[in-house]
């Protein structure tokens, strides 16, 4: 062969190969971006079962299955505090194992459908067909750390049709159509620690209640008291005319009888109904456990020096609900504000010598939340500014006496003393008082107030 | 934004069974994974067996992981030479499988598999912290028993490298 022609030849298996590498390197792609990863809940989807050529098919089902988490109740409200990654690693081969069929697939996180002889259950290692976590398991701990530590959720798609799933240390879904709905079922479990409400026996299972689960039947003591109207008996019966509403029906937590839920349907108990509201409630207060209302703030330092003659800025950082904004309240020394903005300006005037105190109180007012006795849907931060007198003079609005006489606060610097003047033209000026040296503040009434000179006044030093 | 060309570290450097690491700074691998700069904290990776927990791997990486839902099971707590508790939690026990499923395919209807592992690998990310010292688990205590009551020890291993 020419040489010219086996170089072209190399070139070209260079290129094949080099290409077949580049594909086989595992990497992630945003998929939905709403802020950086420590402010935001980090759903991970991995890609297992596809093959190099399916990869882009893998970020369009991940796109798909976010879209599907992220629009029912309560998540559709709050979709702006997830992001959404796609972690792409190609198997060898196409698909899930299948034992029972002589199916069995090289892939990269082997995963099995059958698993513990259910033809549904789709598991990755360590299953009962293969012990080796750093065969399964392992490898999404491997990629987790490598690409996105900050993770939150963590959803494997696997590429096959057949119905499958399993909920687990990592969530399997399958590509079939009811995929989506055994998501949401268990991120209710990872997520929000929810339990399971139906009743299939789990002998030996912890009785530890969980948010939506108990075995308190007294109304005043059921954890989801708010939720239940005094019109509603309580254990409540699914054929009552109550039955619709929240209240206390016994069949819960792997027990037929002894244990109770929040509501009849729920989809913890039951596929395809939405998470009732006391669901809805625990995974709102989920989102905030990890969240926050306020994750930001100017200035960072809650604590400032200040001289008198500057202002200062505040601003806080929050994340909006799906067409609205969380509820904002600011406090200057006390007293409440009428600003309910993320940012507050006070000017040098506002601020007083000495210690200022400037709250911000920033709350979820969500009607999915009733009780929240762990203040996760509010939070605060309470700057203190220390005012020096500095070297320019300031007068504090004064206080009418109702005799012609005012009361004057002055801080500031003045070591030749300084005069109170007053002004109806801002042309001429007349002496109110007159005061020695000041080197801080001072509080002083003027003898009398001539004419109509109230509306400007000012303070001079001499 | 997320670079193509972080590499993955091979399953074998990251199982290093049965030595101790530290969580210090120097002594823990490090992921160059996308997170915030500014914060650090270490992937503890865990082997627990009926009678032992065995520190496979600890990965330092940048970010800030938000707080777990926690899930009653076992408790851990992580400790300086001096006893002192540094970090502590709560994780569903590992070596209790549960695995949840809808049956009879369709149906809606809600059930589960459960097994108990001979041997569980549990992944744990706490805060960097260079006086760790050790790392023990407890069983969780059962409900309403007072905080003052005896849990009974599961396993415990050192963070320090030999």
């Amino acid at each position: 062969m020419p040489i010219g022609l086996r170089a072209y030849w190399l070139l070209i298996l260079g290129l094949v190969l080099g290409g077949l590498s580049s594909r086989a390197q595992p990497s992630m792609s945003t998929i939905l971006s709403n802020g950086p990863t420590a402010k935001r809940i980090n759903i991970v989807f991995l890609s297992e079962g596809y093959v190099s050529n399916e990869l882009v098919q893998f970020r369009r089902d991940a796109t798909n299955t976010a879209n599907a988490l992220l629009t029912v109740p309560p998540f559709d409200g709050y979709r702006g505090y997830f992001n959404a990654y796609a972690i792409a690693v190609a198997s060898v081969e196409s698909g899930s194992d299948k034992p029972s069929r002589s199916i069995l697939r090289n892939t990269y996180f082997n995963s099995t459908y059958e698993s513990y002889g259910t033809a549904q259950l789709l598991t990755i290692p360590p299953n009962d067909r293969d012990g080796s976590y750093a065969n399964g398991q392992g490898k999404v701990t491997t990629l987790l750390n490598q690409f996105m530590p900050e993770w939150d959720i963590v959803v494997l798609i696997v590429n096959d049709t057949e119905y499958g799933g399993a909920g687990g240390q990592s969530m399997t879904v399958s590509k079939h159509a009811s995929a989506p709905e055994i998501a949401r079922h268990e991120l209710g479990h990872s997520f929000a620690g929810l339990g399971d409400e139906y009743s299939t026996p789990y002998p030996g299972y912890p009785a530890t209640e969980e948010p939506n689960t108990t075995r308190e039947t007294n109304r005043n003591a059921v954890k989801w008291k708010a939720w239940i109207n005094p019109e509603t008996p309580v254990p409540t019966l699914p054929a009552s005319t109550t039955a619709a509403s929240v209240g206390l029906f016994e069949g819960a937590h792997y027990n037929a009888t002894g244990w109770f839920r929040p509501k009849n349907s729920c989809r913890m108990r039951t596929l395809g109904t939405a998470y009732c509201e006391v669901c809805q409630e625990t995974l709102v207060k989920s989102i905030y456990s990890r969240m926050g209302t306020i994750q930001g703030q100017q200035p960072t330092s809650l604590l400032a020096n200040l001289v008198a003659a500057s202002s200062r800025s505040f601003q806080v950082e929050t994340p909006s609900p799906q067409g609205r904004s969380l509820k904002v309240g600011w406090k200057f020394n006390g007293s409440s504000l009428t600003n309910t903005s993320t940012n507050l300006v006070l000017t040098a005037a506002q601020l007083v010598i000495g210690t200022n105190t400037i709250t911000v109180d920033v709350t979820d007012d969500t009607t999915m939340v009733r009780s929240d006795p762990s203040d996760h849907l509010h939070d605060s931060k309470t700057w203190q500014v220390v005012v020096g007198p500095g070297s320019q003079l300031r007068l504090l609005a004064p206080t009418l006496l109702g005799d012609g006489r005012m009361v004057f606060n002055v801080s500031g610097q003045a070591p030749n003393g300084f005069q109170i003047q007053a002004s109806a033209n801002f042309a001429t000026w007349t002496n109110l008082v007159s005061s020695g040296p000041l080197n801080g503040s001072i509080t002083l009434t003027n003898p009398h107030l001539p004419g109509n000179l109230v509306g400007f006044r000012t303070v001079m030093t001499q | 934004m997320y670079s193509q060309s972080h590499q993955v570290r091979s399953p074998i450097r990251n199982r290093i069974a049965g030595i101790a690491v530290a969580l210090a700074l120097g002594f823990v691998g490090r992921s160059s994974a996308a997170g915030s700069e500014t914060n650090r904290f270490v992937v503890l990776e865990l082997k627990v067996t009926a009678t032992e927990v065995t520190v496979v791997a600890a990965t330092e990486v940048a970010g800030q992981p938000k707080p777990p839902t926690t899930k009653a099971g076992v408790d851990f707590e992580i400790r300086t030479r001096d006893k002192v508790v540094l970090h502590s939690g709560q994780v569903a026990n590992p070596r209790l499988l549960q695995l949840c499923y809808e049956n009879p395919p369709g149906s809606g209807l809600m059930t589960n598999h459960t097994a108990t592992l001979d041997e569980a690998h549990v992944t744990l990310r706490v805060p960097s912290d260079s006086a760790a010292a050790s790392i023990e688990f407890f069983e969780s205590r059962r409900p309403g028993a007072s905080l003052q009551s005896p849990r009974r020890s599961m396993g415990k291993t050192s963070l320090i490298r030999p």
